[in-house]
């Protein structure tokens, strides 16, 4: 085996076992600590498949901004004690093995399939800044600008759940 | 392209009209806006405008664009009490508007990424104005309810649209299409698994069966009006989207193996979808609930035209659209004036409605007959066109499934018809409407009425 895929496998394992314990550790900042380590192994994963850029915003925007966000959020609200409620047992059994069976059935799916090199993955230089900006502003212009609608009414959809009701 | 930048300059208009104190001016605005919007767009037809490469407006595309517009324009007329609220109006406005960018998005993408983001964009605003009468709980459910489990169906749409790309190579549905008759480099597997997954974040959407779980609760809860957009509005978005994906992609692929297993699945889904949906209407006493089911049912034998395929499909999938939308504002619009009235949304508000107001029955029977199916309202011939085409294909045990869920949805119907017609009223004082409402349902009616009379007038106009 390649090093490559020994890192791979290693990232792999970090971020699985800390995405579990993110959902079943109760204390809720425990929670956002693993899953700032699965950010961190999904940064890892993203710098083996050569983008560079992305890995760095991912760390910067998610493991710092959101998390802090998260943080503040929870020790605002106080939330930082065990008050989860003891739910039943018979959903999470179920849940479990719903998404047991989505992951068996998409795995038998995939495995086996023939798997082609795709002409952007044969650039190794795919991910770096310039090549990232050429491809958003010349191929992908139009989805660039569209996605400012997207965000634009995400804040006014914020701004006005937050907003006072002046009656 | 002018379409594109008149939708979204309307809803940044909105926002602008707040900052400098014109919201009076807002609603007039967004009416001729929408006016324009459908004059551009039946002067394009024929254009075939390509955009960026990112989108492309055929006739399909521009069909439903003029659909989607004339919809919101009655939309916006029935809703204006919705609007009257001075706090939130401009926000109202803009999240209404930008999700038509969506739906236009939705209509002329030519590439997955634009699929993803007319989705998002469509869905985003609506989750909020589910959400948008605040102090009530039920709002703050259903906003929160759609909002997970929408973001659930968006995640599936994105594996979906991944693993084409893994398949392919390409997000241009052209080429995706191209590829089937092309096969090198092609991994048939992963393509196939990316088209049910797209198929299931679609079901969603459409609140299709058996992923419809979210639609009752989120129809009832968000407030009337906004109920009204999202079985009309929202629904012309996702099936127009699925539309797409259907005839420009997957039906090319018809030739290989798995597609008959990926057919199999679409028609049980859009079977399922006709019986559930109208049979659990049936036992319904809250009209809201019950307009959420029989919406539920529409959506099933749309997909059950679409699965078709036949030549006129892009015809029958739009007629049926038109018809199920018209009379579904139309309902909507005499439940929130006679629900207003009397604070209360069950059947029993209908009670001798012809005696307090029978303009307001008379249209509510309009909108009934037409989804109910009855001749010669559009609702007849949009069900006569796709049950047609699924017998012209041989599948003559659904036609006939299909049919008798639909008598289920007559006796539901009927059910509203007759407390409106034979029941004594519980209250006796008449509702009073302005006569400007008053001509525009009864315009709407006549519409309604028209295009079941000449289909093949409505047929020559757009396609």
């Amino acid at each position: 085996m390649l090093l490559s895929q020994y890192i791979f496998l290693f990232l792999s394992f970090v971020a699985i076992i800390s995405a579990l314990m993110l959902v079943l550790d109760k204390n809720p900042v425990h929670s956002v600590l693993y899953l700032i380590i699965t950010f961190f192994a999904i940064a890892g994963h993203y710098l083996l498949l050569n983008a560079q850029f992305l890995a760095v915003v991912h760390i910067i925007v998610y493991a710092g901004a959101i998390m802090v966000l998260f943080l503040y959020v929870i020790m605002m609200l106080n939330l930082n004690k065990d008050i989860e409620p003891h739910k039943k047992n018979i959903p999470k059994v179920a849940a479990a093995v719903a998404a047991g069976l989505l992951l068996l059935s998409l795995t038998a799916l995939v495995n086996g399939a023939e798997v082609n090199m795709l002409p952007a993955a044969r650039n190794s230089n795919i991910g770096l800044m310039d090549n990232l900006g050429k491809t958003l502003f010349k191929e992908y212009m139009l989805p660039f600008e569209i996605s400012s609608i997207l965000f634009l009414s995400a804040m006014v959809g914020a701004v006005f759940l937050s907003k006072k009701e002046i009656h | 392209m002018k379409e594109l930048l008149l939708l979204s300059g309307l809803g940044v208009l909105a926002l602008v009209a707040e900052i400098i104190n014109a919201r009076k001016l807002i609603y007039p605005f967004v009416i001729f806006g929408l006016l324009l919007n459908i004059g551009l767009c039946y002067h394009d037809l024929g254009s075939n405008e390509s955009i960026y490469g990112m989108l492309r407006l055929d006739n399909a595309a521009l069909a439903f664009t003029i659909l989607f517009s004339v919809i919101a324009l009655v939309w916006f007329i029935m809703a204006k009490n919705y609007f009257s609220d001075e706090t939130n109006i401009s926000d109202h406005f803009s999240l209404v508007l930008f999700s038509l960018v969506g739906v236009f998005l939705l209509s002329s993408y030519t590439h997955l990424s634009m699929l993803f983001l007319g989705v998002e964009i469509l869905s985003i605003p609506v989750y909020i104005l589910a959400g948008s009468d605040k102090r009530n709980v039920y709002s703050n459910e259903a906003a929160f309810k759609y909002f997970l489990l929408g973001a659930f169906a968006s995640g599936f749409l994105l594996l979906g649209i991944v693993m084409v790309y893994g398949g392919v190579g390409s997000f241009y549905i052209t080429q995706i299409a191209a590829s089937a008759l092309l096969p090198y480099g092609l991994s048939e597997k992963l393509v196939a698994i990316g088209l049910v997954l797209i198929l299931f974040a679609f079901a969603f959407k459409m609140s299709a069966v058996p992923f419809h779980f979210w639609a009752p609760d989120v129809y009832t809860g968000a407030p009337t009006s906004i109920t009204a957009y999202m079985s009309t509005i929202v629904k012309i978005g996702a099936i127009a989207g699925f539309y797409r994906l259907y005839v420009g992609v997957v039906a090319v692929y018809a030739q290989y193996d798995f597609f008959s297993s990926y057919l199999l699945i679409f028609l049980i889904i859009a079977l399922l979808t006709i019986v559930v949906g109208n049979v659990i209407a049936a036992s319904q006493s809250n009209v809201k609930r019950l307009l959420a089911y029989s919406s539920i049912g529409h959506a099933g034998f749309i997909i059950l035209g679409i699965a078709m395929i036949s030549p006129t499909v892009n015809f029958t999938t739009w007629y049926y659209l038109l018809a199920y939308c018209l009379a579904n504002i139309l309902t909507f619009w005499v439940l929130i004036i006679v629900s207003k009235q009397d604070n209360a949304e069950d059947i029993s508000v209908f009670n001798g409605l012809v005696k307090r107001n029978p303009i307001l029955a008379g249209t509510m029977t309009v909108g009934l007959l037409s989804m109910a199916g009855i001749p010669p309202l559009g609702g007849f011939f949009a069900k006569y066109f796709i049950l047609l085409d699924v017998i012209g294909r041989g599948y003559m045990m659904i036609a006939i499934i299909a049919i008798l869920a639909s008598l289920i949805g007559v006796y539901y119907y009927f059910r509203i018809i007759i407390a409106m017609f034979a029941k004594n009223p519980i209250q006796t004082a008449t509702i009073e409407i302005g006569s400007f409402t008053k001509l525009l349902m009864i315009l709407v009616s006549c519409l309604l009425l028209a295009i079941g009379i000449a289909p093949e007038y409505v047929y020559n106009l757009i396609f």
